[in-house]
C-alpha cells in the first residue's frame, strides 16, 4: 500500500471499518511510516475529543412547549387514516341523513293520505289550508296554487290575487 | 429502526400519554443533544428535536415498545435536518461532494489564548463550545457524518442507512472532517490526551 492511499484510509482503519485484507496492509504501512502514526494518533485524538462531549440538557419546559405543539391530548382512533378518505363513521352518519331525508316526506305523505281517507278530501283541505295560513314561511303563491278558491277565501287570501 | 407492529392496539389515552412521556424522557437528551451538535443553535435543536417526537406521537399506535426507538428517531432528525437546510439554503446542500470551504474564516483565525490553562478546561464548557464551533464550519452533509460517527457512535453501515448514502460516501465525508477537525482543535485534542 502506497503511502498517499493510506492516509486516505487511516479514518477507517481507525475505526476498524476495512475488509481484513486492507487492514493488514494499512498496518504493514504504519508500521514503516512515522508519519501515518501521527496522524492516525490525530485522528484518534479528535475522534476521542469529539466521543468526549457531553449531552446538553434539555431547555427548559421542552416537554411542556412539547403538548402544546401537539395541541391535544391523545391520538384519536381515525389518527391513522388518511384525511381525504371517507371514514367509516362519517359515511355512516351520510347515509343516516340519506335515510331521514328520504324517509320523513314518505311517512308524512302516507299520514296524510289515510287522514284525507278518514276525513274526506274537503275538510282535509280546509285545515291544511289554515294550517298552512299560519306558517308564516309559507309561499303565498304555492297556497294559491294548490287550494280551491273556497278554502283560499276561508283563510282571508284573495283567489283573484293580490289586489293591484 | 422500530418496526411497525401489524394489529391495532387497545386505544388507551392515559396509556398513550404515559408511554409517549416516558419516551421523551428515555430519548429526549441524546436526541436534543444530536439536533444541537448537528444545527448548532439551540431553537433550531429544540424544534428538530420536539418535530421528531411529534412524528414518535403521530405513530405511537404503530411502534412496538420492546424495540428501541434510537435509530428511527435519528433517522428522522437527520432527515428534519436535511429538511431544514434545504428550506434556509435552497439547492446548496445538493452539491455534496463540493471541498470544504471555509464557512467561517473566523475559526481560522482563531488562536487558542497560549496563557490559558487548556488542561484545566478540556472537559468544560469552553471545549465544548470550541468543539461545536469547528463542527460548525463544517459543510453541514459532512458534520452529519462526524456528528453520528464519532459524537454518537454509530457505525459507518448505520449511518449510510441513516442519511441515504453509500457507505463510500461515509468513509470520505469522515475522513475530510476529521482531518478538518484535527487541524482546529489541536490545542483541546492535546490537552485532552494529557489529561
Amino acid at each position: 500500500m502506497n503511502h498517499h492511499r493510506a492516509v486516505r484510509l487511516l479514518s477507517a482503519y481507525l475505526d476498524a471499518e476495512l475488509a481484513s485484507e486492507e487492514m493488514a496492509e494499512a498496518q504493514r504501512h504504519l508500521a514503516d511510516c512515522p508519519e501515518c502514526r501521527a496522524e492516525l494518533e490525530g485522528l484518534r485524538a479528535t475522534r476521542r475529543l469529539l466521543g468526549s462531549l457531553e449531552a446538553p440538557d434539555l431547555p427548559q419546559g421542552f416537554a411542556a412547549d412539547l403538548w402544546s405543539r401537539l395541541g391535544r391530548p391523545a391520538p384519536g382512533p381515525w389518527a391513522w387514516w388518511p384525511f381525504w378518505m371517507p371514514r367509516p363513521a362519517t359515511a355512516f352518519a351520510v347515509l343516516a341523513l340519506d335515510l331521514v331525508l328520504v324517509a320523513v316526506p314518505a311517512i308524512r305523505g302516507h299520514q296524510y293520505r289515510l287522514r284525507a281517507a278518514e276525513v274526506g278530501p274537503d275538510l282535509f283541505l280546509r285545515r291544511a289550508a289554515q294550517a298552512q295560513a299560519r306558517d308564516p314561511l309559507m309561499d303565498r303563491a304555492f297556497v294559491g296554487l294548490v287550494f280551491t278558491d273556497a278554502n283560499l277565501r276561508l283563510i282571508g287570501e284573495d283567489p283573484r290575487g293580490p289586489v293591484r | 429502526m422500530a418496526r411497525i407492529q401489524e394489529q391495532e392496539r387497545p386505544a388507551d389515552p392515559q396509556d398513550d400519554r404515559a408511554r409517549f412521556e416516558a419516551l421523551v424522557e428515555r430519548y429526549g437528551r441524546r436526541v436534543y443533544a444530536m439536533a444541537y451538535r448537528m444545527a448548532g443553535s439551540e431553537a433550531d435543536a429544540k424544534d428538530l428535536a420536539q418535530e421528531a417526537f411529534i412524528r414518535v406521537w403521530r405513530s405511537l399506535s404503530r411502534l412496538r415498545p420492546d424495540v428501541p426507538l434510537e435509530g428511527w428517531l435519528y433517522r428522522t432528525v437527520t432527515n428534519l435536518f436535511i429538511d431544514l437546510l434545504r428550506r434556509r439554503r435552497g439547492p446548496r446542500i445538493q452539491s455534496l461532494d463540493e471541498p470544504l470551504a471555509t464557512t467561517s474564516g473566523e475559526l481560522a483565525r482563531e488562536r487558542p489564548d497560549a496563557s490559558a490553562d487548556v488542561e484545566r478546561t478540556v472537559l468544560g464548557a469552553i471545549v465544548d463550545r470550541r468543539v461545536q464551533q469547528a463542527l460548525m464550519s463544517l459543510l453541514p452533509d459532512v458534520r452529519m457524518v462526524v456528528v453520528l460517527a464519532d459524537v454518537e457512535g454509530y457505525a459507518y453501515e448505520e449511518i449510510a442507512s441513516m442519511m441515504g448514502i453509500p457507505v463510500g460516501t461515509v468513509k470520505s465525508r469522515l475522513h475530510r472532517a476529521r482531518l478538518a477537525l484535527r487541524g482546529r482543535l489541536a490545542p483541546f485534542r492535546d490537552g485532552l490526551e494529557g489529561s
